[in-house]
This record gives structure tokens, sequence and C-alpha cells, in this order.
């Protein structure tokens, strides 16, 4: 997986490339706390490039937004496709993460 | 060991789109059976919560409700077991509503209490795990005031209604919190003044206790008067007494009216 931070205005974005499994986790994790420690608050994950998500990468997604929350920050997603928006209804987890349609209107309303 | 679990997850998100459920929750459960053996207890949470899905994707009209409230009750654990008491306070509320939608009541209020218990222990958690650490560097997040307090004050009230009336599920435990506060009221009364029959003295433990009990259920013959410490004891009794009965009615009504 490739992870790409980019910054825009006062938020991170995060632009995810291919899947996100449990050694590409890993990587997300460290990638994330590397942008905390730099005192990011408010983070936006940019999906539009990823194919797959599996429940290492929903379990680690969920972790950074409770860490992010205790930070004071906030967490959300952009540019989710159907299946992996399904996930995220299925699992709840759209009730802790707030899902925009596309980056744009991410930034303007983060 | 993981690596042997990944095709499966894949096989189960790939039936998961084609809207079929059957193969999808197996393969889910499966995953998350052998996550549970590895300790990998998140991924377990977020796969049996997928199963789950699956059963009350399918459930419409049918009765599988209850399956997938076994299911999101198992996520549930899972997630404890990781320390995300966050998502196990979700999913043992989801659990509940399924198991409510089943008319399986049982369920429902131990699913209920559950998810209040979990919701607690994350305020806690939230409170006191802000250290985390990056490639073995520490980093300590900063603390918002407004947070905390928050947070303290949820949790003093959770914990009241917990002990109290277990968040309106166990009804027993007003009647346990009622007993106590007579016994210790009484033991407190022996050290204290009464008067009756127009003279004053030190009263015994059974007149105590008498007393105690006449208070609390606001009967007040009258015919013993606290003095000094004891009528401060007793205002406050009368005061707690005025909120426990209420709450172990309603609680008894929410318990058992649902049968």
């Amino acid at each position: 997986m490739k992870i790409l931070v980019e910054k825009a205005d006062e938020i991170t974005v995060v632009i995810l490339e291919g899947e996100l499994n449990v050694d590409d986790s890993i990587l997300l994790r460290n990638s994330f706390l590397k942008v905390l420690k730099e005192g990011a608050k408010e983070v936006m994950v940019d999906f539009e490039k990823v194919s797959f998500v599996g429940s290492a990468g929903l379990a680690t997604l969920i972790e950074m937004m409770q860490l992010l929350r205790k930070a004071g920050g906030k967490l959300g997603c952009c540019n989710i496709n159907n299946n992996i928006r399904g996930l995220f209804e299925i699992t709840k987890i759209h009730k802790l993460i707030t899902i925009y349609d596309n980056r744009s209107l991410a930034l303007k309303s983060f | 060991m993981t690596d042997n679990i990944k095709p499966i997850e894949i096989q189960a998100q790939y039936f998961l789109e084609e809207k079929k459920y059957d193969e999808a929750l197996k393969l889910f459960s499966q995953a998350a059976t052998s996550y549970q053996e590895i300790g990998q207890h998140q991924q377990a949470a977020m796969c049996f919560a997928l199963a789950a899905g699956c059963y009350e994707s399918k459930a419409g009209s049918q009765s599988l409700y209850y399956y997938a409230s076994t299911y999101y009750s198992k996520a549930a654990k899972e997630a404890e077991l990781s320390k995300d008491f966050e998502y196990a306070s979700m999913m043992y509320k989801h659990a509940g509503i399924c198991f409510e939608r089943d008319l399986e009541f049982v369920g429902f209020s131990e699913c209920f209490f559950l998810s209040k218990e979990c919701y607690r222990k994350s305020l806690v958690s939230n409170l006191f795990n802000r250290i985390i650490t990056a490639n073995g560097i520490p980093i300590w997040q900063r603390v918002n005031p407004k947070d905390i307090i928050r947070s303290v004050v949820l949790w003093v009230s959770l914990s009241f209604s917990a002990l109290l009336w277990g968040h309106g599920e166990r009804p027993l435990r007003t009647i346990s919190f009622g007993c106590l506060l007579v016994s210790f009221s009484a033991l407190l009364y022996t050290q204290g003044l009464f008067m009756a029959g127009g003279y004053i003295h030190k009263p015994h433990l059974m007149e105590s206790l008498y007393f105690s009990i006449v208070t609390i259920t606001h009967i007040g013959y009258g015919d013993i008067i606290p003095l000094g410490f004891n009528r401060a004891l007793a205002v406050l009794q009368e005061f707690a007494g005025i909120f426990i009965l209420p709450l172990f009615l309603t609680a008894l009504c929410r318990k058992y009216l649902r049968f």
C-alpha cells in the first residue's frame, strides 16, 4: 500500500492507494502516529484509490479516530466506493467517523 | 497466520457485494474465529460485526434478528477484550436493538446494561490512556479540560446509576441499596438521640431500625422524634427515600412488563 500525506490548510489529508490489510494497517498506523506527533488535529483519509479494506483496516480506522478525539481532533473519510461504504455501514463505523462524498466537499465542511 | 485469513475475508467481502449473505456470514464467522484463536480481538470484533450485519441484512421479514444479535454480542465481547470499550458499547447497543426486534427481551435487557457499562469503562479509558507510542517514542496527548470535566461528570452519574438501579435493568440493586441505607442509617441513629413518650434517650438498635424504615418509606408515625444529629440524618434519609421507591418501581415495571 502507498500512503501519501498532504496538507490542505489546517487539515492533514492521508491519501491511501492499494489494499488496506493487516500489514498495510501497521503502515497506516505508523504514518498516522507520525502525523499526530506533528500536532495534526483534523485528519482526512482519502479512499479514492483503495480497492479493499480488511478487518484490520477497519480496526485501525477506529483506533485512529479514538486517538484523534482524545487529542481534541477529528477524523473524516472521503471518496469511499460503495463496497467499502457498505462495510462501514455494516460495522457501524459510519456512526463514529464522518464520511464525505469527495475531497473538496470534505475540505469545505470539515 | 493472518495470511491464511486474508483470502477468507476477501471471499467473504465478494459474497457480501453479491448479496450472498449466507456464504458471506459463514466466511466472516470463520475469519472471526481464526482471529479469536490468535488473539487478534479487534479484527475478530470487526468480523463478528460483519457476520451480524449479514444476518441483519438477510433478516427482513424473517426472524433472524436473534442470530444477528448473537453475533453483535460476540463482536462486543471481542472489542471488550481488545479494550475498545466504545465500539463494544455500540455493538451491545445494536445487539440489544436486534434482540428487541426479535421480541427477546431478556437479551435486550442484558445488552442494554452491558452497553452502558462499556460506555462507562470507555470514559475511564479515555481519561487515563493518553500516552501512546509511535515506534517506541511516547506521545503525550494534550488534554482538553472541558472533555475531562464532561467525562468525569458522565462517569459519576453512570456509576451512580449502575449502583442504584443497574441502569434501569436491575431492580434488585435498588432493594439492596435501600436495605443498605436503612441498616447504615439505623447504626448511625444509635449514636444520636431520640425523643419518645416525652423523654429523651439514646436508642437501641431495634428502635433505630424501626425508625429508619418508617422514615425511608415516608410513613412517619411521629411516635419517635429525632434530635440533633439524628434530625439531620433523618432528613437526608427521607430525601434518599423520595428517589429509591420510584426507581425501584420503574425498574421493576421496565423489566417485567415486557414479558
